[in-house]
């Protein structure tokens, strides 16, 4: 190849990373000034200044809304965007943990190639593309193969672009695969009612939800739009309490919010969905000839033999039956591991006929939009394995998953790569499986690149850079293209680029509705919003009785009673394991066990006596073929038919930056399959216990299962018919100080945190962590006890029910820390806040000592992170090193921020303006924080809610933070322990 | 007996104690120079501290305290004992103080040095410590007045210089006593010391008025320094530290184990500088009655708190102290009760009194009871405090422990110095008293 073409080529690749629409998009694919140059011009960038660019979180399907604060260039927080749709300004950890992976060390920093002695070695992008195109061009011909895109899940543009190069390149084959799929969702919609695709669930409007194992605060379909909706339903209508009803087979975080949790066996959901479908049947609004096609589908699907599979009383499932009937608008759900189950689309075809009996389609869900994109089954990637061991593939093209960790068979992934002569892979960061490929194409963070994603048809949401991309990466989408153009050998066009593609989809958009708007002012107008929300088109719901005929009559085959199965768990914290290379979410306790850093084997209490193991043991048990040796934690709420384990186990090392390698239980499965729908039965196989083989010390952070009845969570009854219980008002302890009160002349910060709302997501601690420059301390340190964070979620049992309480400084009145420094470094504030002054700070840690809530925090060391990831720290708060005192500071550094910007336009500050990062990430807005000084502020009026209370109000430390109780229905199960 | 019959003249008095200035034997400096490792290991532990930092303690979240705070709590309680004899007995004008008042008072400011030492070194940034002293700075920042460790601050060095201050003072007329037998520069060296100490009738009732008021000044800061020690933990709001209770139980345990140390040092130094006849097993039966006493006050002490916090209702405070009694450390609390309480009652019995073997077993219990006694109150009641989900252990690690062994080495270091510059018994004060008793009958 001549220079000419060399520079050509080259500047061509160089041109690729910047994607995007007119003016306002940069050309070059180069450093920080660029970008910014390309959003705010370089002349307005003010040092000092934040500034916040919406975008799509990609971290999971569900597509949050996010904005990003950029700070001289660097992004530092990423938060919920509030005008979004999805999340309504909420975001869990595991979005806010993506700045981790955008800075992480093990980010792919040029295309690597493998060279002659078989090492991944650095190589120029032109060198990657023109080995990449000659080994397309080779392979192609009359014969030839496959060359297949295995890609996660994609929407709006990206999907457009593979979409459109699929109809033209018989060649190319594209799956999109994502290990939670909801393939069973849309086989049953579709059988049902013709429509493949998943709805879109509204728990805001619902007043009874009875779910089948779905996890719906953690990972299923749109989480954080759960948590909102969820949140927004607790609250008494027309005398009507709310009412969560969940089955399970191990205790879910939705489990833990439950109104009432039954505890059942796998497969046993199957016969109770069914079971209320037919009860449901009765007095349904059905015409009576397809009334009578399900009821003889359904015939054998009784109560009695449902109540005999789960353990559950028949008078309660037909109490849970005629709350469905009821107590309207209701929700049917099923999701989760057990619900991922060889009969996975009998059981949603069961919910899909309660919704429909009940009449909940249109109320509480809806086709209006369908959520996520469609993605491949598991059937799919098993064809393309297949055809791998053929040899019939190729070339494989791996976009941004890891299938060796998603696919249960690791081995035999391996050995089917093995098969495939030209392997690339996609990717921002190196994972388990980046060895095993013969390219590996760095490609930008979704922090870093202009996209259209469309997590909710209709949604049309945007994703534009927020930092240069630091690593030599391109656009997935220019990636993709170079291939399919080395694929028809084909020049690239002028306007063969990505972001020409991207513009078009953006034009297309904006044909619909505002066709008569300039596209500068609609682009200005997404870039506000975070996206362009089409109108959602109504689809009415008819029932397709042939459906009915997919209902197997023959007896279900269900693990035998007595084994124990194996069950892989999606946790809030790791969720199907993708973000196991985070830090933060390393050292965020998982909100059931409250471990951090652990992933163990959670076993029943009853399995725990017949093992003969506590937690801690090592246990060797033989699952799928294998034995494994794992640590194991009794976890109360555990069926004690399964043996769970969270996906994702971190390695213990520190520094572990990738997809783990080894998920344990994901890949030791049954191997079933759903044949309607062609995903996995997640229920693994039977569980052999081997015998304790050692101890391991768990890193769990909660110190004591039970509060001692000492109040500090605390719950208010509703009665059935929505009346709330009574409680005195705290007694105002009136004696003579030894000290002046404080005064506050201007203003006065308090917070009042609604237990009611708090789910214990554990969201609020990420962003404590992300906002102010928390350490991770490592997990030796936190089996040491010395954990960093300064707000940590409490699990405590309150009259039989689970209350999470978010923990942080109380800013006291009368501070117990205050009195108590020798040298001034813990003061209150004018303000009302409880300052700790680092620099002032000595060491003597008698401030901790004395802090009734233990809520400060030492460091015990000087912490470091390794680099890049300093790029996210906030410049606006100090780092802290040995020997000094830290706590939660009630986000000083937003109060300030925001004084000055009043002070600046001159006038006073708003309500609501100042929002610490834990109040403003919560996806269920659950903290409320502002200035008691204003009267009319919403923190001033909940303050007095007659659900508050204060903790250790007895020491008279009077608190800033008041916690409203949680409001539990007064006949709802309870849970004896945790 | 013999020895305790006997009342030595004037010379032997001045040969026997002086035999202790002579030049260092073998013994001494092997038992020196096993100090000095002991103090070695205790500064490399301490440098782990500063290289690394203090995290390479065991102490954590929820208990921010651990050894280092006992052993400042010890040292000072060992502290104690020396002003007490000294110049409470002096006021009292029990006279059998007089041949073990010089150890004891030796004791109280090498004890008092070590402890001094602790609040250092359980600093997270100790170079900043000149924090807590009250200098007028530009910034007009001043500490904290409120904090019970300013208080400390105050208390500790306040003592510090007045058992100096005692210590030197009643040495004044036995470093005139050296001066006269010694030549060269070490005379010189007495001269200065003695301030010219010429033994005039004038010199000796203005020495004597002194000594008195100083007796009479540092007798309060006995109480006051462990009272102040005490604060610490009563003024803070953890169950099981704010307590009432604290200011006279920690002195009563201060003297009860600065006692046990007198007679844990007393035994050996008898042994081999041959104060047999200067320091007599009567010496010791007084010491061991006095030993009863306070552990019986300390028993009291332990029976108080617990009733006071059943007594309360008190959920939290039942908890700790149900903790305390039966909780991780459970076992230590048992040990501290056999020890403090169990062990010493057998004093009672004369002929257990004038076992000195038995004695000494005794004491070396009542000094390591003592030490656990800290870490009990410190420990459990930390680990256990108000929030059950902040609950925690606390086991030291090796640099705490090398530290404590460090401190150890400098005490008896420090006090093996002492005991070779200067006479350990009082002379003037032993051949006043030989004086009296040979001019009076023979009673006790």
């Amino acid at each position: 190849m001549n220079k000419k073409n060399t520079l050509s080529r080259r500047r061509f690749l160089k041109s690729t990373g910047l994607m995007g629409a007119g003016a306002m998009l940069p050309l070059g694919r180069s450093r920080a000034g660029v970008i910014l140059r390309g959003l705010i011009p370089d002349e307005e960038i003010i040092p000092g200044i934040s500034y916040w660019l919406n975008s799509t979180c990609a971290e999971c399907s569900a597509g949050c809304g996010v904005k990003v604060r950029v700070r001289e260039g660097n992004a530092v927080k990423i938060e919920g965007n509030e005008q979004h749709p999805i999340n309504h300004g909420g975001l869990c950890a595991r979005g806010q943990s993506a700045l981790q992976a955008l800075y992480s060390p093990a980010r792919i920093r040029s295309p690597l190639l493998r060279n002659n002695e078989g090492q991944l070695a650095a190589v120029s992008w032109f060198d990657a593309m023109d080995k990449l195109g000659a080994r397309l061009r080779v392979s192609s011909g009359r014969n030839a193969g496959k060359v297949a895109i295995l890609t996660r899940h994609v929407t709006g543009s990206l999907k457009a672009l593979l979409d459109s190069q699929t109809s033209s390149l018989p060649r190319l084959k594209v799956i999109s695969h994502e290990l939670t799929d909801y393939a069973a969702m849309s086989a049953a919609n579709k059988l049902c009612f013709g429509i493949e695709g998943i709805p879109t669930y509204s728990l805001d409007r619902v007043r009874s939800i009875v779910s089948f194992g779905a996890d719906l605060f953690e990972t299923w379909l749109s989480p954080v739009s759960n948590a909102y909706g969820f949140a927004e339903a607790r609250h008494v209508v027309d005398g009507m309490p709310w009412r969560l009803i969940q089955f399970e087979s191990h205790l879910s975080l939705t489990g833990a919010n439950a109104d009432e949790r039954y505890c059942c066996p796998p497969g046993a959901e199957t016969l109770i969905v069914l079971a209320i479908a037919h009860e449901m049947l009765k007095n349904s609004a059905m015409p009576p000839e397809q009334a009578e096609k399900w009821r003889r589908a359904l015939q054998s699907f009784s109560m009695e033999r449902a109540a005999r599979a789960s353990g559950v009383s028949v008078d309660t499932l037909m109490g849970v039956a005629n709350r469905l009937r009821n107590q309207t608008p209701s929700l049917a759900v099923a999701g989760g591991p057990t619900c991922r189950s060889k009969y996975g689309t009998v059981i949603q075809i069961g919910v899909n006929l309660i919704n429909i009996a009940a009449g909940n389609y249109g109320k509480t869900l809806s086709f209006e939009r369908f959520e996520h994109a469609p993605v491949g089954t598991h059937r799919q990637l098993t064809d393309l394995v297949e055809e791998m061991e053929a040899g019939r593939v190729e070339a494989l093209i791996v976009h941004d998953t890891n299938p060796e960790f998603a696919f249960p068979e690791p081995e035999r992934w391996r050995a089917a790569v093995k098969r495939v002569p030209l392997t690339v892979q996609l990717a921002p960061v190196r994972d388990s499986a980046s060895e095993s490929y013969d390219i590996i194409l760095p490609i930008h963070h979704w922090l870093e690149r202009w996209d259209l994603v469309e997590p909710r048809s209709g949604l049309h949401c945007v994703q534009q850079p927020t930092i240069a991309p630091w690593c030599d990466s391109v656009h997935p989408g220019e990636a993709f293209l170079q291939i399919m153009n080395a694929l028809m050998e084909k020049r690239p066009e002028p306007n063969g680029h990505y972001e020409e593609f991207l513009r078009g989809q953006w034009n297309k958009i904006r044909g619909g509705e505002s066709a008569n708007v300039e596209f500068d002012d609609f682009w200005q107008e997404v870039l506000a919003s975070g996206g362009y929300w089409e109108r959602p088109t109504a689809r009415n719901v008819q029932l397709d009785a042939r459906a009915a005929d997919a209902i197997p009559s023959v007896e279900l085959a269900f693990p035998e009673p007595g084994t124990i199965t194996a069950l892989p768990i999606t946790t809030i914290r790791y969720g199907d394991g993708r973000q196991t290379g985070r830090p933060w979410l390393h050292e965020m306790p998982d909100p059931i066990t409250t471990l951090v850093w652990d992933t163990p084997l959670l076993i029943s209490p009853e399995t725990a006596k017949k093992w003969k193991c506590r937690s801690g043991d090592m246990v060797r048990i033989e699952c799928g073929g294998d034995t494994i040796t794992v640590p194991a934690y009794v976890q109360p709420g555990t069926s004690d038919a399964v043996a769970a384990m969270p996906l994702g186990v971190p390695s213990n090392a520190y520094a572990q930056y990738h997809y783990a390698a080894d998920s344990h239980l994901l890949h030791r499965l049954a191997g079933h399959i759903d044949t309607s729908s062609g995903s996995i039965s997640w229920v693994g196989a039977p569980v052999e216990f081997k015998g304790v083989v050692g101890r391991v010390r768990l890193a769990r952070l909660q110190g004591h299962n039970s509060q001692k009845g000492r109040g500090i969570a605390q719950t208010t009854a509703i009665s059935e018919t929505g009346q709330s219980e009574q409680h005195p008002a705290e007694e105002a302890i009136v004696e003579a100080d030894l000290y002046p009160k404080h005064e506050h002349p201007v203003h006065d910060w308090g917070m009042v945190i609604d237990l009611s709302r708090c789910i214990g997501c554990g969201a609020c601690a990420v962003a404590c962590q992300a906002e102010n420059n928390i350490y991770v301390v490592g997990r030796k340190q936190c089996l040491n006890g010395r954990e960093l964070s300064w707000l940590r979620i409490e699990r405590f049992i309150d009259r039989g029910r689970i209350v999470f309480l978010p923990m942080l400084c109380q800013h006291c009145e009368h501070a117990p820390c205050e009195t108590v420094c020798p040298v001034y470094a813990a003061l209150h504030s004018s303000e009302g806040l409880n300052q700790q002054i680092y620099n002032r700070c000595v060491g003597t840690r008698y401030c901790a000592n004395n802090c009734p809530y233990k809520v400060r925090r030492f460091n015990w060391f000087t912490y470091k992170v390794d680099p890049p990831l300093e790029r996210q720290f906030n410049p606006d708060v100090s780092i802290r090193t040995r020997g000094i005192m830290e706590k939660c500071t009630f986000c000083v550094q937003r109060i300030r921020e925001h004084k000055e910007i009043a002070k600046v336009e001159g006038r006073a500050l708003r309500d609501g303006e100042v929002v610490p990062a834990c109040a403003q990430s919560c996806p269920t807005h659950a903290i409320t924080f502002g200035d008691l000084n204003d009267g009319t502020s919403e923190v001033a009026t909940r303050f007095s809610d007659p659900r508050g209370y204060t903790i250790f109000s007895e020491l008279n430390t009077q608190p800033s933070i008041v916690y409203l109780r949680r409001e539990c229905l007064a006949d709802g199960t309870g849970t004896e322990s945790v | 007996m013999d020895g305790e019959t006997r009342i030595p003249d004037f010379e032997r008095i001045e040969t026997t104690v002086l035999g202790g200035l002579l030049r260092p034997g073998k013994l001494y400096l092997a038992f020196v120079g096993l100090t000095l490792v002991c103090l070695l290991i205790g500064v490399v532990a301490y440098s782990q501290i500063i290289l690394v930092s203090i995290g390479v303690a065991g102490i954590n979240n929820p208990v921010h305290w651990g050894v280092f705070i006992i052993n400042f709590v010890f040292w000072v309680g060992l502290a104690h004992s020396g002003t007490l004899i000294s110049a409470i007995l002096y006021l009292f004008q029990a006279r059998w103080r007089t041949s073990i008042n010089r150890i004891a008072e030796a004791m109280t400011v090498v004890a008092i040095m070590t402890a001094g030492l602790f609040p250092l070194v359980h600093l997270g940034r100790v170079w900043l410590v000149y924090y807590m002293i009250p200098y007028p700075s530009t910034r007009e920042l001043w500490p904290n007045f409120r904090s019970p460790l300013l208080w400390d601050v105050f208390a500790i060095t306040t003592y510090m210089l007045v058992s100096i201050m005692f210590f030197y003072v009643g040495l004044i007329p036995d470093l005139a006593t050296v001066r006269d037998r010694s030549n060269g520069i070490i005379k010189r060296v007495y001269s200065a010391l003695a301030l010219g100490w010429r033994g005039s009738h004038r010199q000796w009732h203005h020495y004597e008025m002194a000594y008195m008021l100083l007796a009479a000044l540092a007798t309060p800061l006995v109480i006051s320094v462990h009272s102040v020690v005490s604060w610490d933990f009563a003024v803070s709001l953890i169950p099981g530290w704010h307590s009432t209770i604290f200011a006279p139980y920690f002195v009563a345990g201060a003297i009860f184990s600065g006692c046990a140390m007198i007679i844990v040092i007393l035994l050996p130094m008898r042994k081999f500088l041959g104060l047999h006849e200067l320091i007599t097993v009567r010496h010791f039966s007084l010491l061991c009655k006095m030993l009863v006493f306070m552990s019986l006050i300390i028993t009291y002490s332990y029976f108080a708190e617990f009733f006071i916090a059943w007594y309360t209702g008190n959920d939290i405070e039942q908890h700790s102290f149900y903790n305390r009694a039966f909780g991780t450390y459970g076992p230590l609390f048992w040990l501290m009760i056999v020890l403090n309480s169990l062990l010493p009652l057998t004093l009672l019995s004369a002929r257990l009194r004038e076992n000195l073997k038995y004695v000494y077993v005794v004491a070396v219990g009542v000094v390591i009871g003592m030490w656990v006694e800290r870490f009990v109150i410190i420990v459990t009641s930390l680990s256990q405090d108000y929030d059950p989900y902040a609950w925690g252990t606390y086991a030291p690690t090796l640099v705490e422990w090398g530290i404590l062994l460090g401190s150890f080495g400098l005490f008896f270091f420090l006090f093996a110095v002492l005991a070779k510059i200067f006479p350990v018994v009082a002379i003037g004060e032993m051949k006043a008293l030989v004086r009296s008793q040979s001019g009076e009958s023979e009673h006790g």
